[in-house]
């Protein structure tokens, strides 16, 4: 790299020297323009133009290589230094932004499976606590019911047992009365016969 | 005062022999039995009159004097064997008294005597009829007590030695009316 920027800046020295003499040339060429019916000699340059422009050129150019190109061949190192570490820089925050991007999204897919997840279990719980609750209120509607039906049940039969109770006593209350009314003295000493008849063993 | 149980016993005995001295003399005997039973009724069922005849301020006269307003035309000598148990406190006694009496008086008239209860008097038939039913039972001759009861409603109630057959319509009826009451209908379960 240094090499090539050495050859870039001695092809820069040599164009230099090539534009300062075509510059000096110039006046000369129109001198010789003037001249060009004097002959060859009108061409060539004056001698005594031409050395002090030459040395003037020598120096300048010896200035130029010893202060000039170390300058700006330090210029352009530290520019290289710093385009390579600003590449090598941005090489690294690439890596660690692709590094960081793979992270984020890992992160994001973990966060999207434990979503998921939660979701799924709340989903699940979710279900389990209706289902629970459909059962309670399923088995309290059943006991309810069953409860009631017994208390029907027992209603039914107190009114039931009552009502034999009625009947009983006023079929009992309807006999005697039939048997007091009804009944004359012969009558009672034919069923006084007829009970004896029955008795058991009064000596048992 | 609590009195030893032999002691007892021989008290009872000693109001049974007396009184049972007295009514054959007089040929009371059974009749005796039945006034006697009748005695203990009314004082079961009286307990005031029970308090009165314990009273101490009366004498034994005074004593007699309500049993025989309360049971006129009863037997004297009932009436004097009560008083004196009354005036010695020892009415309490008159169960075993008026059992251990029927007993006596049974073996004195060889014969059992049967408590009848009926609605209407019996006729000489019936009267018959129930001699013949129990003497075989019994293996004695039968003395009836008879006891009018319009309660039993009809049918007959035969006691003796403590026990006791019902074969009366009111019997019969409450036998009615409890099954009635207790049985289910055929649609219950």
């Amino acid at each position: 790299m240094k090499a090539h920027v050495s050859k870039l800046a001695a092809r820069a020295g040599i164009m230099g020297a090539l534009a300062s003499g075509a510059t000096l040339a110039f006046p000369m060429m129109a001198f010789a323009a003037e001249r060009e019916t004097a002959g060859v000699s009108a061409i060539l340059p004056a001698m005594d133009e031409f050395i002090p422009m030459l040395v003037a050129f020598l120096v300048l150019l010896a200035i130029l290589a010893k202060f000039g190109w170390p300058a700006f061949d330090n210029l352009l190192v530290r520019r290289e230094t710093t385009i390579r570490e600003s590449l090598e820089k941005a090489e690294e925050n690439r890596i660690e932004s692709e590094r960081t991007l793979k992270e984020y999204q890992q992160q994001l897919a973990d966060a999207r499976q434990e979503a998921k997840s939660i979701i799924a279990e709340a989903k699940q719980t979710a279900e389990g606590e209706r289902a629970r609750m459909t059962r309670q209120a399923q088995e309290e509607s059943e006991a309810m019911i069953a409860k009631a039906r017994e208390a029907i049940e027992a209603e039914k039969k107190a009114a039931i047992s009552e009502l034999q109770g009625s009947v009983a006593d006023l079929t009992v209350a309807v006999t005697a009365r039939v048997i007091g009314e009804d009944f004359s003295d012969e009558d009672h000493r034919k069923l006084i016969a007829r009970s004896i008849e029955e008795v058991g063993n009064l000596n048992a | 005062m609590p009195k030893n149980r032999l002691l007892v016993n021989r008290e009872i005995a000693t109001y049974v022999q007396v009184l049972l001295d007295a009514t054959q003399a007089s040929g009371t005997t059974f009749e005796a039995t039945s006034q006697l039973k009748e005695m203990q009724h009314v004082l079961v069922e009286h307990p005031a009159l029970r308090d009165a005849l314990r009273d101490e301020t009366l004498d034994a006269d005074a004593r007699v004097n309500i049993l025989g307003s309360i049971f006129e035309g009863f037997d004297p000598s009932v009436l004097k064997v009560v008083s004196v148990m009354a005036e010695r406190h020892e009415l309490g006694l008159i169960h075993r008294f008026v059992n251990e009496f029927q007993a006596k008086a049974e073996e004195a008239l060889d014969a059992v005597i049967v408590d009848v209860t009926t609605v209407v008097e019996l006729d000489d038939a019936l009267r018959t009829q129930i001699k013949n039913k129990l003497e075989p039972q019994f293996g004695k001759s039968i003395v009836l007590r008879e006891h009018i009861d319009p309660s039993i409603m009809g049918g007959i109630i035969l006691g003796a030695h403590g026990k006791r057959i019902d074969a009366s319509v009111a019997k019969q009826l409450e036998k009615t009316r409890v099954v009635l009451s207790s049985q289910r209908s055929g649609g219950e379960r």
